[in-house]
């Protein structure tokens, strides 16, 4: 027991020896913030509040890159229009549907000559019908390709314009917030900051 | 990053374009795909004869030289009204000479027709039929 009481209080007394004294001083002192006084310390956090304000704005209207990327994926061109992009948008859809369209057309041709092809019987015939399917099946892939092209530039594109997007959208919230605090007065112009 | 992703997908897409290019061969009478197959040749000197003036059955003679065996087992006969015009398949025989007008079911009237023939071999998927002979002009008297 006696030794059970020894060893608890040399443990005890171990910490304390380790234990840093806390500085209150060091804690409450503003200066290290670069604040002077109570009105800096006040201001840096009415800049703080204003700067969340912002950012919840900010976080209301940007788009998520995520999901324009999804959508780009599914319909090229949808991930631009959401960036209000509607001219590189148009510009993406209607080439891929052409792509596509073209690929689909000479992929229906070739098929109609291969089928053709298959049932031949007659040495000119089996001939003839496996030429005439070869090269509409090859304008069926080059379109395709051309397709696949535009579809993952269309990606990379919607990637770009989105951060590009968000950036403006920040610059926006940023300007409008200078511009609501510019007011003009008859005495002149006066910034609230 | 991203760049590289998208670099990565492009190239993926292209390589499955790349690995689907190309159309098999799948007919298996096509001599191309399968070296076994023998197209039958092209028939020579190819005779026509028709019938002499007034027959009361019309028909038309022809006779050719024999393709070897083992490319052909047999001809078709083709009628057609001009030489560009379509023919149509109007007698099989199994010999160098046909008689076209004597079975029954032939229909031969006075007038101008082309004659052609092809040779056809014959395999387990079909027979393959080998290129036709040029058109010859016959007149079927009345």
């Amino acid at each position: 027991m006696k030794r059970t009481i020894l060893l608890v209080i040399l443990l005890l007394s171990a910490s304390l020896a380790l234990a840093q004294r806390f500085d209150i001083e060091a804690f409450s002192d503003s200066t290290k913030y670069g604040w002077e006084n109570y009105l800096d310390r006040a201001e840096y956090r009415e800049e703080l509040a204003r700067k969340q304000a912002l950012l919840q704005l900010y976080e209301l209207e940007v788009n998520s890159l995520r999901k324009g990327v999804l959508k780009s994926m599914v319909a090229p061109g949808w991930g631009q229009f959401e960036n209000k992009q509607s001219l590189k948008g148009s510009i993406f859809l209607a080439s891929e549907i052409a792509m596509v369209g073209a690929s689909l057309y000479f992929y229906d041709r070739s098929n109609y000559y291969y089928r053709r092809y298959l049932e031949a019987t007659q040495v000119e015939e089996i001939e003839s019908n496996y030429n005439a399917a070869v090269a509409p099946r090859q304008y069926s892939l080059i379109f395709a390709g051309v397709g696949a092209l535009i579809w993952a530039y269309n990606i990379f594109d919607v990637i770009q314009s989105t951060e590009e997007y968000n950036a403006k959208v920040w610059q926006r919230i940023e300007a409008k917030d200078i511009e609501s605090r510019l007011r003009l007065q008859g005495a002149g112009i006066e910034i609230e900051f | 990053m991203k760049k590289r992703w998208t670099i990565y997908l492009i190239l993926f897409v292209l390589a499955g374009l790349l690995s689907s290019c190309g159309l098999k061969r799948n007919n298996p009478l096509d001599p191309s795909s399968d070296p076994t197959i023998i197209v039958p040749e092209i028939i020579s000197n190819l005779e026509i004869y028709p019938s002499p003036p007034g027959a009361a059955n019309k028909f038309v003679e022809m006779r050719w030289r024999a393709n070897p065996s083992y490319s052909t087992d047999g001809y078709y006969v083709y009628r057609g009204l001009g030489y560009f015009s379509t023919f149509t398949i109007v007698d099989t025989v199994y010999t160098n000479n046909a008689s076209h007008g004597s079975k029954p079911w032939h229909r031969v009237v006075p007038g101008e027709y082309y004659y052609k023939i092809s040779a056809f071999k014959q395999y387990p998927d079909g027979r393959l039929e080998g290129r036709a002979c040029q058109p010859v002009w016959v007149k079927v008297p009345i």
